[in-house]
């Protein structure tokens, strides 16, 4: 800042008129813009500002209150609504800060514009300049509202509930619902009970996860070469009889198998009677249920897989194998050094979405057998995964807090395991691929 | 600068809004007190099956000739009512009477949706005593009940040619007739369920909670006390004679009976229908006696409740003991075939002299409800895997019981926590 003050025709770094017309912004929105003589905007916005006040005033006032306090007298306040209310009004109220700052900035810019010496833009030409300018933001607004609303605020009031300790025994309108911080996850870690079953849920998930999808990748993968080989004849018939299991409701596939699988009456145990090698209790022994439900997952999930990598193997260009074999490779280096690195390159982000899949494949765990067998002193059943444990604590216990704390939990697993895989993928992408 | 002005923008209106904030209190109550005028409406939520809706519309049209209200019958399943009534009520669209299930009475009355009733003693001394127990929450009377449900013994006449004298006397048959290669059984129940295998265990001296005066004490667990070790014991007896596969559950056992494999089966009237549509010829009697005693069974209860969120708490009492008259409810069982818990019905001729009815008439005067209390939605499942580990060999009764009570322990202390 420089001491002396200038007149209009001030350099940059000196208090002139664009800091003048931003700062009268700052105090209420068009006042900068009426400063520099933009009339009709200034106008405008000051309108538009002064009707945002007064419709939203009630969403602020009890919505800013609501989710502070949560409430403060049980039957007049409903905790849940106040919170989701709160949500809004601060959603409402960033939307106006976004506001607000443009009409700063423009202010500020406008004011520039004028120390410069040029004419500031009318009413007209401001609008051609948004709807040129910022012609993509003015598209892409409305479905990013809907996406804010749809997506975001669901999220963080699931997140948000987290923090709190509602349950059946702190429900609205009899009770009301308190902030308690990061108190359910402590409570996770240290109570014996919830430790334990969190502690087995989490690695079976893990198992779960890596050996089901895998595995169905490779059989999709084997499957799809020995189909994709020059001498297999009826190559459509195969494929046609593979995708089917693909092609039937996978919601009515899990219930038949879970039928076939019956210990008593199913038909796998009558036919490995029949075989003398005596029933198995698929759906009574813990290990046996994870067996029969990996079994299921493989079928399942091998034809996708299947159909992916026959596209992926009839792209790969003849000629690669032809010099390979002329090196005298066998088919098995071809396979590991031609087919493989092609295949994998081209799945990669397919197979991760796979991975996320399984990690959250609530059907299959909760159709199959409802998470069980029953493990004594534990609160979840025996093959649960961590998606269908807080399906359970929802509706078993009404532990709304704990059911959100965990899913906070498989968010963060979900995410890095994604980041993970793709930063992976990416050291793939560097390697000197033949496109 | 810039940024800087615009977080003090944001921090300001923030601020401004803080300070005069929150709900201008008018110091309305919510109480229904003193003279309660006429309403133009009411409204109440009926489950969603069709005979039951048309019922309640039917009566509906009387109720609006006697008192000039107009009431409005919305259909909606009974096991989404109160999660819908904790949303709608807030927002003033919710009804004046509500319907579901005893045992989610004691979860309603924890959330203060549903509100005590002020009604006479001549009104509730005409239900049977389970049933007005089941509408009772710490001893304070929350509903009336309109249907009582519960099992009892169904068999098959072409296996059995009359019913069992007693539990002794079927499971001596069963142990003649029942065949596993041959896929064919005795007497079969689903001895896994808790819902199923409770009259053993009350039989025999166990019980779930302590019980007061319309109360049930929580912390007295009675499941691995003596009389439930019995009733434990009695279960494995009949896995171990191999009279019950282990895992036996609803489809196959309707399955079984309909083939007509299976002597006796323990099922409720919603299973009625089933079997005569499969042209089984059955009969149904009341759970024979165990060492000479009757036993009892749960029972479930439809009740109607008043919303706490009702502005005519008056004049929806008065449809509520309108819809529950006796009257009303004979008028239901005519209609939907469902069984009214007024002692005055289940002795009435029309119920009296129908074969089937009257067995489960008969053996609701011997029913104890489901407790309640939220505590016990813990119990189904632990009970339920016991009973499994027992059937399966893997526990003794003493140590399945065990593990299940400390595991009924822990849930409620999470759930409580």
């Amino acid at each position: 800042m420089e001491p002396q003050r200038q007149p209009t025709t001030s350099r940059a770094g000196s208090w002139g008129k664009r800091n003048t017309a931003a700062l009268l912004s700052v105090f209420s929105m068009g006042l900068g813009q009426l400063y520099n003589r933009q009339w009709i905007k200034g106008l405008l916005l000051l309108i538009l500002q002064f009707s945002y006040i007064i419709v939203f005033r009630d969403i602020f006032n009890m919505g800013l209150w609501g989710i502070v306090t949560l409430g403060e007298k049980p039957f007049r306040d409903d905790s849940i609504m106040l919170m989701a209310e709160g949500l809004i009004a601060i959603f409402l109220i960033l939307f106006g800060g976004l506001f607000y700052a443009l009409n700063i900035r423009d202010a500020y810019q406008v004011g520039r514009m004028r120390e410069e010496g040029s004419r500031p833009p009318g009413i007209w030409a401001s609008f051609r300049a948004v709807t040129d300018k910022g012609f993509p933001y003015l598209i892409v607004f409305p479905s990013f509202l809907f996406l804010v609303f749809v997506v975001i605020y669901p999220l963080l009031f699931m997140m948000l509930i987290a923090f709190t300790n509602y349950d059946l025994y702190h429900s609205p309108p009899a009770k009301l619902v308190d902030w308690v911080g990061l108190d359910n996850f402590v409570a996770l870690f240290q109570l014996d009970l919830w430790r334990n079953s969190f502690i087995n849920v989490f690695s079976w998930t893990v198992v779960w996860t890596l050996v089901a999808t895998t595995v169905q990748f490779a059989l999709g993968l084997i499957l799809a070469v020995l189909i994709n080989q020059k001498r297999v004849k009826g190559k459509r018939f195969f494929r046609t009889v593979l995708i089917l299991p693909w092609a039937v409701p996978p919601f009515v596939t899990i219930i038949t198998w879970s039928a076939l699988f019956n210990d008593d009456f199913g038909f796998i145990n009558q036919m490995l009677t029949t075989m003398g090698i005596g029933a198995i209790p698929w759906l009574t022994d813990v290990f046996w249920t994870k067996v029969a439900l990996l079994l299921i997952q493989f079928w399942l999930g091998f034809p996708f897989n299947m159909a992916l990598c026959t596209g992926i193997l009839q792209s790969i260009s003849s000629d690669m194998y032809e010099a390979a074999e002329v090196d005298g490779a066998t088919a098995f280096t071809k396979f590991r050094h031609i087919t493989l690195p092609m295949v994998l390159y081209a799945t990669a982000p397919l197979l991760i979405v796979q991975y996320a899949g399984n990690f959250n494949n609530f059907n299959v765990i909760y159709l199959f057998n409802q998470g069980g067998p029953a493990v004594p002193e534990s609160t979840a059943g025996g093959s649960d995964i961590l998606i269908s444990w807080v399906y359970k604590l929802m509706f078993d216990i009404s532990k709304f807090n704990y059911a959100a704390a965990i899913s906070i939990v498989i968010g963060l697993i979900v995410m890095s395991l994604a980041a993970y895989q793709f930063t992976r993928t990416r050291s793939f992408n560097e390697e000197d691929m033949i496109q | 600068m810039k940024k800087w002005s615009q977080w003090l923008s944001v921090a300001v209106v923030m601020l401004l809004v803080l300070t005069a904030c929150g709900p201008q209190d008018d110091g309305t109550d919510a109480d229904g007190t003193g003279a309660e005028e006429k309403p133009q409406q009411l409204v109440i939520w009926e489950n969603d099956e069709e005979i039951q809706v048309e019922h309640t519309k039917k009566m509906a049209a009387k109720f609006e000739e006697e008192t000039g209200i107009e009431v409005k019958v919305i259909a909606l399943k009974q096991d989404d009512q109160q999660q819908k009534l904790s949303l709608d009520g807030p927002a003033g669209k919710g009804p004046d009477l509500v319907t579901w299930p005893h045992d989610n009475n004691g979860e309603a009355v924890l959330k203060g949706l549903i509100r005590p009733l002020e009604v006479d003693r001549e009104v509730t001394s005409a239900f049977i005593d389970p049933a007005i127990e089941a509408m009772t929450v710490e001893g304070e009377l929350y509903g009336l009940p309109r249907v009582t449900e519960n099992v009892a013994l169904f068999y098959n006449k072409a296996i059995l040619e009359e019913a069992p004298k007693s539990y002794e006397d079927l499971v001596a048959f069963a142990e003649d007739y029942t065949d596993t290669k041959q896929k064919q059984y005795g007497f079969l129940f689903e001895g896994t369920n808790f819902y199923f295998n409770y009259f053993l265990f009350d039989t025999m001296g166990g019980y779930i909670f302590k019980q007061g005066d319309g109360t049930y004490d929580a912390d007295d667990i009675g499941l691995n006390s003596e009389g439930s070790v019995k009733g434990m014991e009695k279960l494995e007896e009949l896995y171990q004679a191999k009279l019950i596969p282990t895992n036996l559950n609803a489809d196959t056992l309707n399955g079984l009976f309909k083939e007509g494999k299976v002597g006796a089966v323990i099922s409720g009237p919603w299973a009625v229908r089933d079997y005569q549509d499969a042209g089984i010829d059955f009969g149904v009697v009341p759970i024979p006696t165990v060492e000479g005693k009757q036993p009892i069974t749960f029972s479930g209860v439809k009740g109607l409740y008043l919303s706490a969120y009702s502005e005519h708490p008056y004049w929806a009492t008065e449809l509520m003991k309108f819809l529950t008259s006796e009257e009303a409810l004979k008028e239901r069982y005519e209609d939907t075939g469902e069984i009214p818990p007024v002692q005055a019905l289940l002795d009435d001729p029309l119920i009296k002299d129908d074969a089937i009815v009257s067995a489960f008439a008969e053996q609701s005067k011997h029913t104890v409800p489901m407790p309640n209390i939220p505590e016990m939605h813990q119990v189904w499942e632990p009970m339920n895997h016991a009973a499994t580990f027992v059937a399966q060999g893997k526990q003794t009764p003493q140590q399945a019981l065990d593990s299940a009570v400390k595991l009924v322990k822990d849930k409620i202390k999470a759930q409580q926590n």
